[in-house]
């Protein structure tokens, strides 16, 4: 019932299985799994081949993919709940997610602008782009853990995304070009190392 | 559920939400829950626990249930652990919430194999080692009879699993259908705002 749970494995091994199990989950050619390959943008991955990937994983490592963690995360930004997180800290105001969510244009300067008005908060002129960037480190934050390589990733490039619209396509495509198969495969060796299943590299071949 | 002879009972996505809600009442009448799971083994485990702590018997079942060798390995691990089972709450179900126009045949696939054929196979499977008068019970929706936008294939699905309470078993097997129906006690679950939600979004 708990197979791979107590298999030893090697690196190689783990690379090879993360390739194999993508390939059947996404259906796509061996060749096309390379390890930068993008899931979604290059092998074309959606919702339904991501529970199939992470089922697969759990069934061959003994190791959870815990791809849902980043869809909720997701979610939880496309709600606006991770900004009303923010402004309430910041601004000491109680703020509904769903309140948000009716200011048009969706932008921070908009939002803060409604709550300028309502909710009398008073902004410095910079305000709209530090808003931007603490939202940028939460949601950030919300990632680790999950199966996604934020390491180097562009700043800068999206919280511009997220300023302009607090919706953008782009800013979620900017962290979703971080799940390769590179990620997948160092995610579960690292999980396996940490469960003492992973065996040592042996000297370099 | 005033009979004192532990049940033993098999719930399909036991480990969240409604399955968890129906697991939980069984456990409370002290039988024997087999709670299937497919990915999220974290909210499967919590479940586990509970079913315990309220006086049942626990055993966790991960299981793909769209491919029909997983639904006989399982019905072949409940056999082996209580022999039989009384009753099958066929619960676990997934989708993909688009407009028809807008479904690929894979996704199509997907929701038809995990919420329609998942059913008949697990009803041959498990009326193999079902006991006299055991039932096996069908959750649908109302997306099988009115039109909810992004339930193309959902709808569709459930539809055609309430359909097959009209093939019931054969005499030889002793195992009957009965459906449930959300038409005649909807639930209100956040999940269905949160679908609401994520349909607007980009696929995945």
């Amino acid at each position: 019932m708990e197979p791979g749970i107590t298999k030893i494995w090697t690196r190689p091994e783990v690379r090879a299985s993360v390739g194999k199990l993508i390939v059947e989950s996404l259906g796509v050619d061996e060749p096309s799994v390379t390890a930068e390959a993008q899931l979604i943008a290059d092998l074309g991955a959606e919702s339904i081949d991501f529970l199939d990937l992470s089922f697969k994983c759990q069934q061959t490592f003994g190791v959870d993919l815990p791809m849902r963690l980043i869809q909720e995360r997701r979610i939880a930004w496309r709600d606006l709940s991770v900004l009303a997180r923010v402004l309430e800290s910041r601004y000491r105001v109680s703020v509904e997610a769903e309140e948000l969510r009716l200011v048009s244009p969706p932008t921070v300067d908009a939002v803060l602008e409604h709550l300028a008005a309502k909710r009398g908060i008073s902004r410095a002129p910079d305000d709209g782009r530090e808003v931007v960037t603490t939202l940028v480190s939460c949601m950030l934050d919300d990632l680790a853990g999950t199966p996604l390589d934020l390491s180097g990733l562009e700043v800068d490039r999206l919280a511009a995304y997220l300023e302009k619209n607090l919706h953008s396509p782009e800013a979620a495509q900017v962290v979703m070009s971080r799940l390769t198969v590179r990620a997948i495969d160092d995610y579960i060796a690292g999980k396996l190392a940490a469960a003492g299943r992973l065996a040592p590299e042996g000297p370099a071949a | 559920m005033s009979d004192t002879t532990p049940r033993s009972v098999l719930v399909t996505g036991g480990g969240r939400g409604i399955g968890r809600a129906i697991a939980l009442r069984f456990a409370e009448a002290g039988a024997r829950v087999f709670v299937n799971f497919f990915v999220n083994r974290e909210a499967a485990e919590k479940t586990a626990h509970d079913v315990e702590v309220r006086g049942g018997v626990p055993h966790l079942l991960q299981a793909d249930l769209k491919e029909p060798a997983e639904i006989k390995r399982l019905v072949a691990e409940i056999k082996t652990c209580a022999g039989q089972l009384d009753v099958v709450v066929s619960n676990a179900a997934s989708g993909v919430l688009r407009d028809g126009l807008d479904l690929s045949p894979k996704q199509w696939d997907w929701v038809m194999a995990t919420n329609t054929r998942a059913l008949l196979t697990l009803a041959q499977e498990a009326s193999r080692i079902m006991s006299s008068g055991g039932r096996i019970i069908a959750l649908s929706s109302l997306g099988s009879r009115r039109v909810i936008p992004g339930y193309a294939a959902i709808g569709v699905s459930k539809a055609a699993s309430s359909r097959r309470r009209a093939s019931p078993s054969t005499p030889s097997r002793p195992g009957r259908w009965r459906r449930t129906s959300g038409k005649r006690c909807p639930t209100a679950r956040p999940r269905s705002r949160r679908f609401a939600r994520a349909r607007r979004a980009e696929p995945w």
